[in-house]
């Protein structure tokens, strides 16, 4: 017999379960397809647990970067993780053995339920977010099984797959200017690195935008609050 | 085999890093979480660096070769589509399909 916890927690990741697994089944095919390994495939979505990064690991790996290449992508497209593990502070207090794999195991997709906090009926709190993590995890691990036995069992290169993670970031960005996150950090998160793409090239470019997006930022944050604080005085 | 081994290590320590900080120096994070300053920062740092990684994506598309038009016609009808049905699944299979068709056939 399941227990509350356990149903509760199911049923709410559901919504995670097609996304997951299509994408899991994407990046299994493109693993594979670029001539690597479909047990490191798998193990990349147990150990790494991080979508879009995986997708960029695909990348990374065929480019052949530098140790140092790999920290600091990883550091750019997961950094936004950060504040995903700020916000959860205070939910996940308290939750005991459970902790170490809801810290792992926090996702976009798993932080966009659990921010909503434990739903009604749940009594043991860290075991439903304990169960809504690995419920998650297991479509995406299950995705990228299916993706990698789906290559094997056609065995032709699914050449152009890797457009997934462009499309995945394409929806991604599309989806922040339709919030109104903010239409000029988007803007300069494209011309940046445009520019810097012209200038260093397809291989260098990265370092450079990365340092000139961090600078211009900070510097339009803190001419924003002062701004504030005039107005205030 | 050994790459991949050593980049999946390397970046699943980052990344778990990442999620991890907040809640090993929990204090500091608590403290910082309500700095103005930071607060904005993340709220701008995210649509930039979604921008970034989408240039990132498409650097080495070519005009030369089929890749370029592909990759044009598939982020248009990408971008479309989401503006239209708001699914991220539809505005990832159709596009990334159209593209491998694409590349193939022009």
């Amino acid at each position: 017999m399941a227990s509350k916890e356990t149903k509760i927690a199911f049923i709410k990741s559901l919504p995670v379960m097609a996304g997951y697994m299509t994408l899991g089944i994407g990046f299994g095919l493109v693993y594979t397809s670029a001539g690597f390994s479909g047990l490191w495939a798998i193990l990349f979505s147990a150990l790494v647990y991080a979508g879009s990064m995986q997708y960029v690991s695909v990348n990374l790996l065929t480019s052949g970067a530098s140790p140092i290449a790999m920290v600091l992508m990883t550091l750019t497209v997961n950094l936004r993780h950060i504040f995903y593990s700020i916000s959860m502070l205070g939910k996940y207090k308290g939750s005991g053995k459970y902790k170490p794999y809801m810290v792992f195991a926090l996702t976009d997709e798993t932080f966009s339920i659990a921010c909503n906090g434990a739903p009604e009926g749940v009594e043991d709190a860290p075991k439903y977010y304990f169960l809504l993590s690995l419920f998650d995890q297991s479509y995406w691990v299950l995705g990228t099984i299916l993706g990698v036995v789906l290559q094997e069992l056609v065995n032709i290169p699914f050449t152009g797959v890797d457009f997934s993670m462009t499309a995945l970031f394409i929806v991604t960005f599309t989806d922040q200017i339709l919030n109104r996150k903010s239409l000029s950090a988007s803007a300069l998160g494209i011309v940046v690195p445009f520019v810097c793409l012209l200038i260093f090239g397809s291989a260098n470019f990265l370092i450079p935008s990365l340092i000139a997006i961090g600078v211009i930022l900070c510097i339009a944050v803190l001419v924003e609050l002062k701004k504030g604080e005039d107005h205030e005085n | 085999m050994k790459t991949e081994m050593i980049a999946c290590l390397i970046i699943a320590g980052v990344t778990l890093l990442i999620r991890a900080l907040p809640f090993i120096m929990t204090d500091a994070f608590h403290k910082n979480a309500q700095s103005k300053f930071l607060e904005r920062l993340s709220d701008l740092l995210t649509p930039a660096l979604i921008g970034m990684l989408v240039v990132y994506c498409l650097k080495d598309i070519s005009f030369a070769n089929s890749t370029g038009i592909s990759a044009l016609i598939a982020g248009v009808v990408c971008v479309a589509s989401y503006v239209w049905k708001r699914s991220t699944l539809v505005s990832i299979v159709v596009p990334t399909v159209l593209y491998m068709i694409l590349i193939n056939v022009l």
